[in-house]
């Protein structure tokens, strides 16, 4: 089947949601206490501008005139996702950059907290516009769930990078902000959005309904296998022993984390997919 | 009153000869493989009680479409007369109006068309025939069918790749007093084109003689080509 969004435009996707999720974790941390995580607060804000904009030299190359993009600036149609996600990427881009050269040579402590407030609110409209860019275009499979399912998945994802690359430091904001249940909650709201998501394909058009057959059928082990139980059940379970103290944080957060970040990517690459076969 | 054109195929005079795609890819320098005047045919019933419908398609220039809502850059956009038309100088190629289209009479360029008008030297027999450089030598057009005045307003006549194209209702030639490629060059007179805010023109009485149907009528687009008769 020729693809119109190829694999790049889901990379884009992903690499973008985990960029706003990284950031999203650092702003958290950093208002909570930026002296006492710096070193997750630094990984954040320097890893979210790159993660986003690897994403974004991805969907370039994917650009069939990549060099009009220049012209985005000023032939703006408000009527297009697209169009004003353009801007939110950019102002989130330049001032996400700003921060992590700002961490890099001074420190967090220096950062000014209204910059971070405002590079936070840009991060969670991109990540909302994520899932926007595709229910904007309006084909079945990508309908009214895909901001909700994007910008989970993306903060679920982001902050679990960050928390594997902090391995060291885990385990103690794991067991201040009782993470086990925190990442619990978003992993069961993810799948009650992933399950509006699969009612309404399968309920309402026969055009919707025909997708949901194909998802259901042909993409089996893409959408059960690897979205939702690699993706949410398992996490949800280990989390869960954590809390039932079967096991430790230490011992399953990092198989946890990585399971939701290939899951994120799995998700949304299939719902890129998904929606072209429409 | 301002203008607002729209088409009608009489699906009972449509013989389904292709004469309206031939004269579209003559008069507007389409590649093989992009044709902006189409059709579909589909198949019903059970053996042997088996029938089709030929249904010429071409881009329904909707009044709320699609296409022109989500392109970013307004590549895509609508004229004061109602042509959905589309600027390839601003178009960033993302095929978001591809996707968004549900018709699918969006062509995207995934390679300058008819570059081999310009580097295919070889020839089918040596010394005997043209190559296809030399027939665009010779004819001094990048093709030996090129039409120059598709070229009108700055519209690029051959689509580099990279970007999409599509049916402009042949605005060229409207802009001239004349009617679309295929509306001329159709045998059977199916087509119908003119300007539907005019009481007087054969478009808006045949439009209320009948009771003409569009194509997905469920996606709200509102097409501004109508479907009147039946095939069979």
């Amino acid at each position: 089947m020729y693809l119109l969004w190829d694999i790049r435009v889901s990379l884009d996707l992903f690499l973008g949601g985990l960029g706003v999720g990284a950031f999203l974790m650092g702003a958290v941390l950093y208002y909570i206490d930026a002296k006492i995580y710096e070193g997750i607060v630094k990984k954040a804000f320097i890893f979210a501008p790159l993660l986003v904009m690897a994403g974004l030299v991805l969907l370039l190359s994917e650009l069939g005139r990549p060099m009009n993009v220049i012209k985005t600036l000023y032939a703006i149609n408000p009527t297009s996702f697209m169009s004003v996600g353009i801007f939110l990427q950019l102002t989130f881009v330049a001032l996400s950059l700003y921060i992590a050269f700002s961490v890099l040579t001074k420190g967090t402590v220096i950062l000014c907290a209204k910059v971070v407030y405002t590079c936070a609110i840009l991060a969670g409209l991109v990540g909302l516009y994520h899932g926007f860019l595709l229910s904007g275009i309006a084909r079945e499979p990508w309908n009214n769930a895909m901001p909700v399912i994007f910008f989970v998945s993306s903060i679920l994802a982001g902050s679990s990078l960050i928390l594997l690359l902090n391995i060291n430091s885990a385990e103690e904001v794991a067991k201040k902000f009782k993470l086990p249940i925190v990442i619990n909650m978003v992993l069961t709201l993810e799948l009650a959005a992933i399950f509006a998501w699969v009612y309404n394909l399968a309920l309402t058009t026969a055009s919707s309904k025909h997708i949901y057959d194909v998802l259901m059928s042909s993409f089996g082990v893409e959408f059960w296998g690897l979205s939702i139980v690699v993706g949410l059940i398992i996490p949800l379970t280990l989390f869960t022993l954590v809390l039932l103290g079967k096991t430790t944080f230490k011992s399953v957060f990092v198989l946890a984390s990585i399971a939701i970040v290939v899951g994120s990517f799995f998700l949304k690459n299939l719902v890129v997919y998904l929606g072209q076969m429409a | 009153m301002t203008k607002k054109y729209g088409m009608i195929i009489d699906l009972h005079r449509c013989v389904g000869c292709g004469a309206c795609n031939l004269a579209c890819k003559s008069e507007n320098n389409t590649p093989v493989g992009i044709d902006w005047a189409s059709h579909k045919i589909e198949t019903y019933g059970v053996f042997p009680k088996v029938t089709y419908t030929h249904t010429p398609t071409l881009c329904n220039h909707c009044e709320d479409a699609p296409c022109v809502r989500v392109c970013p850059t307004h590549a895509m956009h609508k004229t004061e007369e109602g042509f959905v038309v589309h600027d390839p100088s601003i178009c960033i190629g993302c095929k978001s109006c591809m996707l968004a289209d549900p018709y699918g009479v969006i062509h995207f360029n995934t390679k300058d068309a008819f570059i081999e008008f310009a580097t295919d030297t070889s020839s089918e027999v040596k010394d005997g025939t043209f190559s296809k450089k030399e027939l665009s030598d010779k004819s001094k057009a990048p093709f030996p069918n090129f039409n120059a005045e598709r070229g009108a307003g700055g519209y690029e006549a051959i689509r580099r790749a990279g970007a999409v194209e599509k049916c402009t209702f042949c605005n060229h030639r409207v802009a001239k007093g004349l009617a679309p490629a295929c509306v001329v060059a159709c045998p059977a007179d199916a087509r119908i084109f003119g300007d539907m805010n005019d009481p007087k023109s054969q478009i808006t009485k045949v439009l209320k003689e009948n009771k003409p149907t569009v194509l997905l009528p469920e996606k709200g687009t509102n097409p501004k080509v109508f479907y009147i008769g039946s095939y069979n």
